[in-house]
């Protein structure tokens, strides 16, 4: 008892018990602890290390040396890589191949977060549905693929689904659209943008502009008057007006594209292939050309020579097949003065190529008087119609059921999540939120807009951040049907090179700065909906 | 007279149909010439749908009827609220109604009506034509599928750790109903020692016991014993466990006990060691998952208590003049001869790599105010957390056997389970610190007033509430780590997964993919689907605890 009341006298706490010191002491403990941590385990580390060391950090003079850690990157990599989205040939570099691999995740990934917040609002709205029986089949959707790995359905869809479909030339065309689905490939319909296109993009910016401008000041015009407020429509129809006459000048430009014709004295305009056409098959119009045998028609089509990565092939095929003239695509070269070659052997009746190249080289042509370059009418956006030539399928959007099935494996399941996520947001909303909004007299679509949406974003966008960083890292499972992502790439990698503490370093770094980013685009979004609510 | 009447409101119906804008009749009637167009379709696919599609009338007609009347039964109105509340929805209910039969069919059609169950039936060449699922690969393929590659002699082993855990989850079931009742503590303590001991036992069936040299290694056991009795009396001074001799005796002797009990069972021969590499099927799952969760608690405990510790950092004028000192050696030392060896820009910019500890000690003062223990939770929680599991996988693989002495082989299941353990450990953290979070200020300052130490606190007061508030969240992460132990197969291991994908690979069981991979889903689907609505329903009790 003395003892304390002198304590107290001198109103001092002990430096063992003073919380300060106690904080500072337990950090050096720590440092300590792992500091011995290290050290016991350590000493295996670096003699195994070491071992290691001498193979992994090697130059190309054979010396030892720790900055010749990454060289072996600067060497060909040696290996193919099934799909890429830039240029690779297996000369290239393992630099290239692991920019390969970062560019397919993030081909593969993104395409998931945007299917799958398609399918996570409609499933999670459904859930909420007063109809008993879409309510059911939306919660069922979500048990069932919530509750099986993910791993599962992606081999599930790959080897069940997508393998069993028949070969190519008995692709599946579902509900008789020109869709074909076979082992090899899911081809699509493509939406090719001609070079006059961008005419269009550039006024729909325009329009998207002056539609903000516009909408704002006619809400706050109307609001002066206190009348029921026509903004939006007002400022749809400005922004339809100017859209239309984006549309108008892309339609007015059609010098980008043009086609060679072997001829000059035969064909003179585009509406003398028409013409031609039926002379080559011997027939009066197109409707006959039509009742002809399959071998007949391929033998008096017109035969097109094309330039590989060009868009006038799919603009030339577009009008061919709208004009319904029997055509085949017999070559396709990598340059215009291989097509050019081909063509002057006569190996086609035409040729289809952008005019700004086709015009310097024309001069190679031994008759070039006899060749007419002819401007081709050009729609700015078409729609590329995948066929089938020769046991393939050329043209459209081709995707390959790796691809597609770790696609919609990654979909299904982060579909699957976010349809809680965004229930979740909704139920959020208190009851009387939707009470008040009725009473105040707001029109349905007013009370998603203002009152509904920006509270439940407020709780959904949080959780939805971090389920699309998941479907990024969860992309790395492509391995398992041999997707050629960036861990399948480095993993392949590894084994060649056999630099493993390099290649897991690239990875690590790799996924580390997609989830920094991830987590600063969600601190941004926290900070900001912070500041709202005060 | 009635007939009138319900005549007229038909009629205002469709009146009050075509009142509404142009573009949403056009587009109500575009989705109703849509499905009729459907209906027709799928009828003349699967013929039964005329019977649905007359149950659809027979049902729609009969609750409008009855809502016209004002006369609802109770089936009516049941149909009128969760079926027909308006067009839209009759429709869909149309549609699902009409498409959920032929579904249903071609499901039961595969898997019961033209399938096979003998397993002797299912090789490629004695396969009937005509069959769609060869259900004879699972019991075919069963010991496979459940234990691996695992030699026959363990399997009773096995047996016994399953009827274990079992035998224990059930009793633990029932009392848990009794205690709530009767409040019987030697019963509850009973079953809580059980678990506590049940790693161990675990230990010695799967894994098994080395026959040891002699029965007792004295040095050992005087160390073990020491150790113990150092932490238990530690324990004590903090006031964790009372301070009593009968603890005291415990403690001393709890070591000797067991390292005897475990001699004996080495002598014995009883559990000779199984190689971890020939553990297999569902069985590795349930090790992965009972292994990494059981490890990774403590871990996660102290991690998220660290990524919350707000003690006070090391002091900045410190910190700034080590920092100082460390980028004058480092620039004086290192710099000049990388410089002079440089080969390129990009080799000339790392040779001032000591400026980065510059920025380094800014962050780390700016964000974590020189609290070293603070920093390095939350760096080792983000890192794990910012990778993909199969990294950490092939992390362990390639890392852990360089911390293993020379001659030791780390086999490659350990590895895998120590990646399994970090894993769970840091979203364990994460998930701890939201229920530490989520304690009000109050309970702190509380057992502050009633004189609690640090650990007392944390032991008595706040872990308990916390843990309690996310059992929800870590049966959810459990269930997310028994769901993730399927992708071992990808690092060279025989889960189940990677059993199944082996097992088509068979020649008698070729082809079979489907049958396989549809019997793993629905293995992994009922794990899940009961942890998971397990832990719906204490959300949904604490929810109505809270109101």
């Amino acid at each position: 008892m003395i003892f304390r009341r002198k304590k107290e006298a001198s109103n001092q706490i002990p430096f063992w018990r003073d919380i300060r010191v106690f904080g500072i002491i337990g950090q050096i403990l720590f440092i300590l602890l792992i500091f011995l941590f290290f050290r016991t385990i350590g000493s295996n580390f670096i003699t195994n290390i070491g071992k290691l060391g001498r193979a992994q950090f090697i130059c190309q003079d054979g010396s030892y040396n720790l900055k010749c850690a990454f060289d072996f990157m600067r060497t060909p990599a040696g290996f193919g890589i099934a799909e890429s989205v830039i240029p690779y040939e297996v000369t290239d570099s393992y630099w290239q191949a692991l920019k390969v691999g970062l560019f397919n995740t993030l081909k593969v990934s993104l395409l998931a977060i945007l299917f799958s917040t398609i399918i996570g609002v409609v499933v999670g709205i459904a859930r909420l549905s007063n109809n008993w029986l879409i309510k059911n089949v939306a919660r069922w959707y979500v048990e069932i693929i919530r509750n099986t790995p993910l791993l599962v359905q992606i081999v599930f869809i790959y080897f069940v689904v997508f393998l069993t479909m028949p070969s190519v030339n008995e692709s599946l065309q579902p509900l008789g659209l020109p869709i074909f689905l076979s082992r090899r490939a899911m081809v699509f319909p493509a939406v090719r943008l001609m070079p006059s296109s961008a005419w269009i993009i550039a006024f729909i910016v325009l329009g998207l502009i002056q539609f903000q401008i516009s909408y704002r000041k006619f809400s706050e015009s109307s609001a002066r008057k206190h009348k029921q407020s026509h903004a939006f429509r007002n400022a749809g129809l400005i922004f339809l007006l100017i859209v239309g006459i984006g549309i108008l000048i892309a339609n007015s430009r059609t010098s980008s594209q043009s086609i060679l014709v072997a001829d000059s004295t035969r064909i003179n305009s585009c509406q003398d292939i028409e013409a031609y056409a039926l002379r080559k098959a011997g027939v009066a119009n197109i409707a006959d050309l039509q009742k002809l045998e399959a071998e007949k028609l391929t033998e008096v089509s017109i035969k097109i020579c094309t330039v590989n990565g060009t868009s006038s092939e799919s603009n030339l095929v577009s009008w061919l097949q709208k004009k319904k003239i029997p055509f085949s695509v017999v070559k396709r070269s990598s340059t215009v003065t291989q097509a050019l070659n081909s063509y002057e052997k006569g190996d086609c009746d035409m040729l289809a190529a952008p005019i700004n190249l086709i015009a310097g080289e024309k001069a190679s042509l031994t008759d070039h008087q006899k060749h007419l370059l002819l401007p081709f009418p050009e729609s700015p956006v078409l729609l590329d119609r995948p066929r089938i030539e020769n046991a393939r399928v050329v043209g459209g959007m081709s995707f390959s059921p790796e691809f597609a099935g770790l696609l919609l494996g990654l979909s299904f399941y982060a579909g699957a999540f976010i349809a809680e996520i965004v229930r979740a947001g909704i139920q959020a909303i208190p009851k009387g939120q939707f009470e008040a909004a009725t009473a105040l007299g707001l029109t349905e679509w007013q009370k998603l807009r203002l009152v509904i949406l920006p509270q439940s974003l407020r709780v959904i966008i949080p959780p939805l951040i971090s389920e699309y960083l998941g479907t990024i890292k969860d992309s790395s499972l492509g391995i398992a049907i041999g997707y050629p992502d960036l861990y399948n790439v480095a993993s392949t990698t590894l084994n060649q090179s056999g630099r493993s503490l390099q290649v897991i370093l690239i990875i690590m770094v790799v996924y580390l700065t997609l989830s920094l980013i991830t987590s600063a685009i969600l601190n941004w979004y926290n900070n900001k909906i912070r500041f709202v609510e005060k | 007279m009635q007939t009138k009447r319900l005549l007229y409101k038909l009629l205002e119906t469709v009146r009050d149909f075509f009142k509404k804008p142009l573009l949403t009749i056009i587009i109500q009637l575009a989705i109703i010439a849509f499905i009729i167009w459907y209906t027709v379709r799928q009828i003349a696919a699967f013929p039964l749908s005329i019977l649905i599609l007359l149950l659809w009338i027979v049902t729609v007609l009969y609750s409008l009827i009855a809502e016209f009347r004002h006369s609802h039964t109770k089936m009516s109105l049941w149909l009128k609220k969760n079926l027909y509340s308006s067009l839209f929805n009759s429709c869909l209910t149309l549609v699902i109604f009409i498409s959920l039969p032929s579904i249903l069919y071609s499901i039961i059609d595969y898997a019961i009506l033209r399938a096979t169950f003998s397993p002797s039936l299912t090789a490629p060449g004695v396969r009937p034509p005509n069959v769609s699922a060869s259900w004879g690969v699972i019991p075919g393929a069963w010991k496979l599928l459940a234990t691996g590659t695992l030699e026959p002699v363990h399997l009773p082993r096995v047996w016994i750790a399953f009827f274990w855990m079992m035998i224990l989850a059930i009793l633990t079931y029932i009392t848990l109903r009794i205690v709530q009742k009767k409040k019987n503590p030697t019963l509850r303590k009973t079953i809580t020692s059980l678990w506590l001991i049940t790693p161990l036992v675990l230990f010695v069936l799967l894994v098994g016991i080395a026959k040891p040299a002699q029965l007792v290694d004295i040095a050992s056991l005087i160390k073990g014993t020491m150790v113990v009795v150092g932490l238990a009396l530690i324990m004590m001074w903090q006031k964790v466990i009372p301070l009593s001799i009968k603890n005291i005796i415990i403690a001393i002797l709890i070591w000797p006990v067991f390292s005897v009990l475990w001699g004996f069972l080495g002598q014995s021969g009883l559990f000779p060691p199984i190689n971890p590499e020939k553990w297999g099927g569902l069985l590795l799952t349930t090790i992965i998952t009972i292994f990494a969760s059981v490890i990774s608690f403590p871990i996660g405990v102290a991690l998220a208590f660290g990524r919350k510790s707000q003690l006070r950092g090391i002091p900045d004028w410190f910190l700034w003049i080590l920092t100082v000192v460390i980028v004058i050696w480092g620039l004086a030392t290192s710099t000049p001869a990388m410089l002079s060896s440089a080969r390129n820009t990009l080799e000339k910019l790392m040779a001032f790599w000591p400026l980065l500890i510059i920025l380094i000690t800014y962050l780390f003062i700016k964000i974590f105010k020189g609290n070293v223990i603070a920093a390095s939770s939350t760096v080792f929680i983000e890192v794990i957390r910012g990778v993909p599991l199969i990294t950490i996988l092939f992390l362990a693989i390639v890392m852990a056997p360089l911390f293993v002495p020379e001659g030791v082989q780390l086999k490659n299941t350990w590895s895998v389970l120590i990646g399994y353990t970090l894993f769970n450990s840091v979203y364990l953290a994460e998930v701890l610190r939201g229920g530490l979070n989520a304690i009000p200020q109050g309970q702190y300052e509380a057992a502050d007033a009633i004189g609690l130490n640090t650990i007392q606190k944390i032991w008595f007061v706040i872990l308990p509430q916390a843990v309690q508030m996310v059992i929800p969240a870590l049966v959810n992460l459990f269930v997310g780590l028994f769901k993730s132990t399927s992708i071992v197969g990808i690092v060279g291991l025989f889960d189940l997964m990677g059993i199944v994908s082996s097992v088509t690979g068979n020649p008698a069981w070729q082809g079979l993919r489907t049958e396989l991979y549809i019997f793993a889903a629905l293995i992994y689907f009922l794990g899940s689907y009961v942890l998971s609505s397990y832990s719906q329903r204490i959300e949904r009790k604490n929810l109505i605890k809270k109101r």
